[in-house]
């Protein structure tokens, strides 16, 4: 376990959507996590777990008219960001939290070039920067990524780049103002497997330099074990594991977890069926009562519907939330 | 060598044939409209698909992949190259005589979102084909007919009236399988069919395909980006490259002997899983990006991002035989 002060300390998120008058769609409930200087946290769920909702609690840029916190509170270095004015919030983003996006054709201005973007961040996070000195550090941001000719980048427009240079860009102007959390909901989603190593391989490779903690959010298991040093498991808007990467994939104590791990189909399943977990995730208006998983998991009793169950500690580093992780058979 | 083997090879899959498939788009116009470049989707693709098995076929984004399929069901008219079905050329058949085999060869679209008719109910869209072939005597038979496919589908067939906004994803794709099988196909098209699914809904249809084929004697070409899942359900494989077929064998043989150097870099950036497949796992990064379709290079096509690629390569490579089943396209085996 890690003593250091943790760099974001989320604690009993809730997020709510009001849909209309009557309708209020519990999205994201009573989360906690914490995010350490230089690590890399790893949040996995299907669609509609929660996983993008949460992270973007955290720069607060779910849509403000529908959104309600009802608990919770995020610590930044120790300054709480929802008690934050919008102005307050601002400085923050993309200067000290960053964020990478999973479609980089939507998330950057088709009417402006990648230069006139990107200095923009600089900018706004230093109003008296030179705009020569700002050209200079957007080139270089440029290189790291390995991208050549960056001149010739700044001068174009998104359109006219791969996918996979895009996602490139998307990265040098999350990192330009230098970041020290970088939030990447699904950043390689959208990429080709040979493409999508290359990213990989670049932000682990910028982690290593440049210290920066990321929380990378994604429903693909291989790439989470490729790149996170701790995992949560996210399921109907709440946490039901946390352990760490190898810990997680070894020893699942989670019914989803372990079924999760099973659905994928590896290399020593070949010829035989694969394991599934049946049904499909329910909507956030009829997630059931108690643990969200009951209505699909083999183990669950009268127990699970009545409760969601206290996160437990399975080891050090390694919490469930299960009422039956003791006696559920062990994947090993 | 290679002669003998090939003849083999032949022998075990004489069910559908694609030899020297070839696939060109009209990419810019000039003011008359005439086409003046060319989109090289494919070129000179060749295959057999064994009967009753899987053949995947996987590449990377434009690779061309999907327009293969499309040409197999005619959906494309190829530029040039021949189709067997059977031992007959169906590439030469006028489209009445082409129809009973639309009844036989079916396809299940990547996107269960799109791919279906919102306006029309499950059952329906299920018997679109049985209307078509005029395969249901009476409305009583017809409806037989559907809850046959839908039980058989995993679905409900009290579901028959539903809409598919009224489905989640899983399910509508189970309403696309059984749309496909309404017809009693022999050959099936999976082209990205989990695709756009939640990994724990992957798992169902996959196996659901997987039941199909043993119970029904299905064959399936099945098309993936995704190497995990063709290594799962293959039992020969393809692999392309901007339009050109670089390896193909049976999916054991290629998998554990990957020659092609392309097929390595492919499978070494699938993300390893469990922490025994991370630790003797060597990663072949690949630089730059797939080149346009449009100019592909001469020769070799993946000679622009081969580590290995040399003065050789800017000729035609030829065919080589790795092991018996086994080919690869690369002047390395020379």
């Amino acid at each position: 376990m890690d003593h250091r002060e943790p760099l974001l300390e989320v604690a009993d998120l809730s997020v709510d959507f009001r849909m209309d008058r009557r309708t209020l769609l519990h999205a994201v409930r009573h989360v906690s996590f914490q995010v350490h200087p230089g690590e890399t946290l790893g949040i996995v769920g299907e669609s509609g777990c929660g996983k993008s909702v949460t992270c973007m609690s955290i720069l607060r840029l779910n849509p403000e008219r529908r959104t309600r916190y009802p608990t919770g509170r995020i610590l930044f270095e120790g300054q709480d960001l929802m008690q934050m004015s919008p102005k307050q919030l601002s400085a923050i983003r993309g200067s000290e939290i960053s964020m990478v996006f999973q479609e980089p054709m939507t998330a950057m201005n088709p009417l402006f070039t990648i230069g006139d973007q990107m200095m923009e961040v600089l900018h706004i996070h230093n109003r008296k920067m030179e705009k020569s000195a700002a050209y200079e550090a957007c080139l270089d941001a440029i290189r790291k990524v390995k991208i050549p000719n960056p001149e010739r980048i700044m001068k174009s427009y998104p359109f006219t780049l791969s996918g996979g240079m895009r996602q490139r860009v998307m990265i040098a102007m999350a990192m330009v103002a230098k970041p020290k959390l970088l939030v990447c909901d699904e950043p390689t989603t959208a990429l080709d497997v040979t493409i999508q190593a290359q990213v990989l391989d670049l932000m682990n490779q910028l982690k290593q330099e440049a210290g920066t903690a990321i929380i990378f959010i994604t429903h693909d298991l291989g790439v989470i074990s490729e790149m996170a040093d701790r995992v949560l498991i996210m399921y109907g808007g709440r946490i039901c594991e946390e352990a760490a990467v190898d810990e997680l994939f070894t020893r699942p104590r989670h019914p989803y977890t372990t079924g999760l791990i099973q659905s994928h189909p590896g290399p020593d399943y070949q010829g035989k069926r694969l394991r599934m977990i049946p049904g499909s995730v329910p909507t956030l208006k009829d997630m059931p009562e108690g643990c969200p998983f009951n209505n699909r998991c083999q183990y669950a009793t009268e127990a699970c519907s009545a409760a969601f169950p206290e996160f437990e500690t399975v080891s050090a580093g390694h919490t469930v939330a299960c009422h039956h992780w003791k006696t559920t058979p062990k994947d090993e | 060598m290679v002669d003998t083997m090939e003849k083999e090879y032949k022998e075990n899959h004489d069910f559908l044939e694609a030899e020297g498939l070839t696939m060109h788009f009209p990419a810019k116009r000039d003011s008359l409209g005439r086409p003046v470049s060319w989109i090289h989707a494919a070129d000179d693709v060749s295959f057999r698909v064994p009967k009753g098995k899987t053949l995947g076929v996987v590449g990377e984004s434009g690779c061309g992949k999907s327009t293969v399929g499309k040409m197999l069901l005619n959906i494309y008219r190829p530029t040039s190259g021949k189709i067997y079905y059977e031992g007959t050329e169906l590439t030469g058949l006028a489209p009445r005589e082409r129809r009973p085999y639309v009844k036989r060869m079916q396809l299940v679209w990547q996107d269960p979102y799109s791919s279906l008719d919102p306006r029309l109910r499950a059952g329906d869209i299920i018997a679109e084909g049985i209307d078509n072939f005029h395969l249901a005597a009476s409305a009583a038979q017809r409806r037989e007919r559907v809850e046959q496919l839908m039980t058989m589908c995993g679905l409900y067939p009290e579901q028959a009236g539903n809409y598919p906004h009224q489905f989640s994803g899983g399910q509508r794709q189970r309403i696309c399988i059984a749309r496909a099988l309404a017809t009693d196909p022999e050959f099936i098209v999976c082209d990205e069919a989990v695709s756009a699914l939640d990994v724990s809904i992957q798992a169902q249809i996959i196996n659901l395909l997987k039941d199909l084929q043993d119970e029904l004697s299905l064959t399936y070409l099945f098309i993936s980006h995704d190497l995990n899942i063709v290594h799962f359900i293959s039992d020969e494989i393809i692999v392309m490259y901007l339009g050109q077929i670089v390896e193909r064998g049976t999916m054991e043989k290629v998998y554990q002997n990957r020659a092609h150097p392309y097929t390595k870099a492919l499978f070494s950036a699938t993300p390893a899983f469990t922490a025994a497949e991370k630790q003797h796992k060597t990663r072949i990064i690949l630089e730059g990006d797939v080149p346009s379709p449009v100019d592909p290079p001469k020769g070799c096509r993946f000679r622009s991002r081969c580590p290995y690629a040399e003065r050789r390569c800017e000729e035609e490579p030829q065919w080589h035989e790795v092991e018996s089943g086994h080919f690869v396209k690369c002047r390395l085996f020379d």
